[in-house]
């Protein structure tokens, strides 16, 4: 199976227009390309063909939530080189051990600590 | 309460009397039986006597008559010696007589007295004086026609005074001596006395005839008599000698009579005993005279028999008797006591049976009541003549009515077994009965302890329905709070999500020196388009709903078949308008459910728009069928678009817990509605009725 690897793309999933648009402009003023989808399945679609550096994926999604969209980017054959970063607003207890147990390599609850984001994300970037 | 009822509380065979007059029969059988044998042993001890004084009579008389015949003998032997001689001579005479003279002591002489004549005395005299009779005379002298002189005499010595005696002189001897001679008999003769002394003597006179004289006829004996033998025996020692003898065991006085018995013809008198046992005069014809014994028992007579062992026997019988009776009263008395002692114990186990507030009763083999105690009267409302002698399956609930068969049928002997039942009381409410059977094959009847547990078993199932309100109450809870977690959820996402917006951009303004004004006016704009999302949280938050008690609220009422059918069909018309609704008749049976009919329209409605959901077309129908036999109604709901049932139907009604009702809402409510139809002891279920899907929910009928 071939793919575009794309090593300084970011995609992002999130369907909050809101999110996305401060994301963006999060990511870009820190010299990352972001490539977003509003949904699971487009993200996911986009994915199987093009491996970018990190993704950073909303779990409440609708339709296909975050964790699923994880399964799928695990599922592929490049899937486990591909970082995968949760960034939701769930944030009770228990919710970040099973985030990362699911398989997310990091988590970052909403809102944002926008001194530390840019940051956290291009640990993952170098790893 | 009766107190006619027969007590059979206490398994027995008929009562026999317990009166003591058998005890009196006894007595006067057993005396009559005493007196019985008394009188035969009496009469066996007079039977002794009598035959032992017969015996002894006759040993006498035996002795008189061989005496007797002894002599008879003797002078027959003389008989023959004269009928053999032509002529008898002195010396042959006492040749002859001598034996028998010297043989028989009670012989005094044997006296040959030849017939003489008055012509033919002078011959007699001459002739008895040449033989040397010097002393010869005929005495008592003087003339008589006829005259039978002592000739010859033996022995001599005793009889020299006899010589010349005529013995014709004796009045005695003179009928006798025509008696031997018309005869030709020895003829014995009346008592006499001898001139020579007092002695009392009598003779036995044998006819001798002439030598070769015919002596055929009466005449000719007449004619040809010669003289007699005489033998003079003295009275006295003849009858002595038969009337005692050396070891006799004779015990009789005897007196002896010549020809009669008078005071003046007593020969030989032994003074009897005043009152001798037994008495008998005897006529005893020796060498044809009679002679008259009086026999009389003397004192020492029978001693040898008992004669006390009738009297024994007697008061051995009236003690035996006596004894008898009073074992008998005794035992019957003990018996009476038994009976009284058994009264008492049935009497006061009859109080315990009546004073228990056990119910107790008694059914036969038959099925039938025998008797009740009043806890059981009091349990099921009749009164003991209304039942006893009814059957006992009458009053058993007709859907219980199989089970007390069964249980009866198959009850072991004398093994206590337990059952429960429903009994219609007279008022026709339901008695729940908890019995301990035992039954008897001897008496062929079942003992039945039982309680009443209609209370308890009313408790028992508010109880059940208690907690199936705390189990639904529970299941309620549990939605709510997951409702309410997932809406805190919901809103906390909310909020979060959009406090990344004001915060970000927020930042971005606050941190970013490059940003141009219209960039941090967008940014600000967005931020405040973020925070102004948040107005509705609060809102939102307040919209969780509350558990309300009337959610877990339950409240039966009897309702009719026919009306709940009604119910039914009228709220799925009017809930599922569109629903194509095919329906069997209302059912006519007189039977009612328990039931919360609005939990339960809401119940079925909620399924039917579940299993809606997976038809084409809203379709349903409704069967009502009551099955009154096992107490129940099928309300069946075929749902003719459906080819199998949905999964969340089969999930709730496989579940065994809360967790699967949770899942989702259609879980959820399925399982509410499983809960509220099993709050009514019913079931849900889903079954293929002629190809169809059916949703059948299975209650049961209230007992009527």
């Amino acid at each position: 199976m071939s793919f575009t690897p794309h090593p300084n793309t970011i995609v992002l999933v999130e369907d909050i227009d809101t999110i996305t648009k401060l994301f963006s402009i999060i990511l870009r003023k820190a010299n990352l390309d972001v490539r977003s989808f509003t949904t699971g399945e487009d993200a996911c679609e986009w994915l199987a063909n093009n491996k970018p550096a990190l993704v950073l994926c909303d779990i409440m999604l609708p339709g296909m939530d975050g964790i699923a969209v994880l399964q799928f980017i695990r599922s592929l054959p490049f899937g486990n080189d591909i970082r995968a970063i949760a960034v939701t607003a769930l944030a009770m207890e228990g919710d970040r051990e099973r985030l990362i147990a699911a398989g997310f390599d990091d988590y970052i609850p909403k809102p944002i600590n926008s001194a530390t984001f840019v940051s956290q994300i291009r640990q993952h970037l170098i790893q | 309460m009766s107190t006619d009822r027969d007590p059979v509380f206490i398994s027995r065979k008929s009562r026999p009397a317990s009166s003591s007059w058998p005890a009196y029969i006894a007595l006067i059988l057993s005396l009559g039986v005493s007196v019985l044998i008394w009188w035969l042993a009496g009469k066996q001890v007079q039977d002794k006597t009598a035959a032992l004084f017969d015996q002894q009579k006759s040993i006498i008389v035996n002795r008189l008559t061989k005496n007797s015949d002894q002599m008879v003998d003797v002078l027959r032997s003389f008989q023959e010696f004269y009928a053999g001689n032509v002529e008898v001579v002195s010396d042959m005479f006492a040749l002859f007589a001598q034996v028998p003279a010297r043989t028989y002591t009670g012989i005094r002489s044997i006296t040959y007295a030849p017939l003489v004549t008055l012509q033919n005395k002078s011959v007699i005299d001459r002739y008895a004086w040449n033989l040397g009779y010097t002393n010869w005379s005929i005495k008592p002298a003087g003339q008589r026609d006829l005259y039978l002189p002592a000739f010859y005499s033996v022995p001599e010595n005793k009889s020299r005074e006899l010589q010349g005696f005529d013995f014709l002189s004796l009045d005695a001897v003179q009928s006798a001596y025509a008696v031997a001679r018309d005869s030709g008999t020895i003829v014995a003769t009346s008592i006499a006395q001898l001139p020579s002394d007092n002695q009392k003597v009598f003779f036995y006179i044998a006819p001798i005839y002439k030598y070769g004289s015919n002596t055929k006829s009466v005449d000719a004996r007449k004619q040809s008599i010669n003289g007699v033998i005489v033998l003079t025996i003295p009275a006295e020692g003849f009858i002595r000698t038969a009337i005692t003898a050396p070891g006799d065991s004779v015990q009789l006085s005897t007196t002896v009579y010549d020809q009669q018995k008078k005071p003046e013809s007593v020969i030989l008198e032994q003074i009897p005993v005043s009152a001798p046992k037994l008495s008998h005069d005897y006529n005893l014809d020796l060498a044809s005279h009679r002679w008259v014994l009086s026999f009389n028992t003397s004192a020492e007579f029978g001693k040898e028999i008992n004669t006390a062992f009738p009297l024994i026997a007697l008061i051995a019988g009236v003690v035996i008797s006596i004894l008898l009776f009073g074992f008998l009263l005794s035992l019957f008395s003990s018996r009476r006591r038994a009976l009284d002692l058994a009264d008492r114990m049935t009497r006061s186990q009859r109080r315990i049976v009546d004073s228990s507030r056990d119910m107790i009763s008694i059914i036969g083999f038959d099925g039938v009541w025998k008797n009740m105690n009043d806890a059981s009267i009091d349990a099921l409302g009749y009164e003991p003549d209304d039942l006893i002698g009814k059957a006992h399956i009458d009053l058993v609930y007709r859907a219980d009515a199989q089970l007390v068969r069964d249980a009866l049928a198959d009850a072991p002997d004398e093994k206590p077994i337990t059952l429960e039942a429903r009994y219609v009381d007279k008022q026709g409410n339901i008695q729940w009965i908890s019995w301990s059977i035992t039954s008897s094959q001897i008496d062929k009847l079942f003992y039945l302890i039982g309680r009443n547990i209609t209370s308890q078993k009313l408790h028992d199932i508010e109880i059940r329905a208690k907690n199936r309100q705390l189990d639904l109450a529970g299941l309620i809870a549990d939605h709510e709070n997951e409702r309410q977690e997932a809406h805190v959820r919901s809103q906390s996402l909310r909020l979060r999500t959009e406090m990344t917006g004001i915060l970000g951009f927020l930042d971005l303004v606050l941190n970013d020196n490059e940003l141009d004004t219209s960039d941090r006016i967008e940014f600000i704009q967005t931020a405040r388009e973020s925070a102004s999302a948040l107005l509705d949280i609060p809102i939102k938050m307040s919209e969780m709903s509350f558990v309300h008690i009337s959610d877990v609220a339950f409240v039966p009422s009897l309702v009719g078949l026919s009306d709940l059918h009604d119910e039914l069909i009228k709220e799925i018309a009017l809930t599922i308008p569109d629903a194509d609704i095919h329906i069997n008749e209302t059912p006519k049976d007189n039977a009612y459910v328990s039931i919360d009919i609005a939990r339960f329209k809401q119940s079925i409605l909620s399924l039917i728009r579940h299993m809606n959901a997976y038809q084409k077309t809203p379709g349903v129908g409704l069967r009502t069928l009551p099955d009154i036999e096992n107490e129940r109604v099928d309300i069946c709901l075929p749902f003719p678009g459906i080819e199998s049932a949905p999964p969340a139907f089969f999930d709730v009604l496989l579940a065994n817990d809360r967790s699967t009702m949770l899942k989702d809402d259609e879980h959820y409510e399925i399982g509410f509605a499983r809960l509220l139809i099993e709050l009514l002891d019913g079931r849900l279920s889903i079954e293929d009725m002629d190809g169809l899907v059916v949703l059948k929910v299975s209650i049961p009928l209230m007992p009527w």
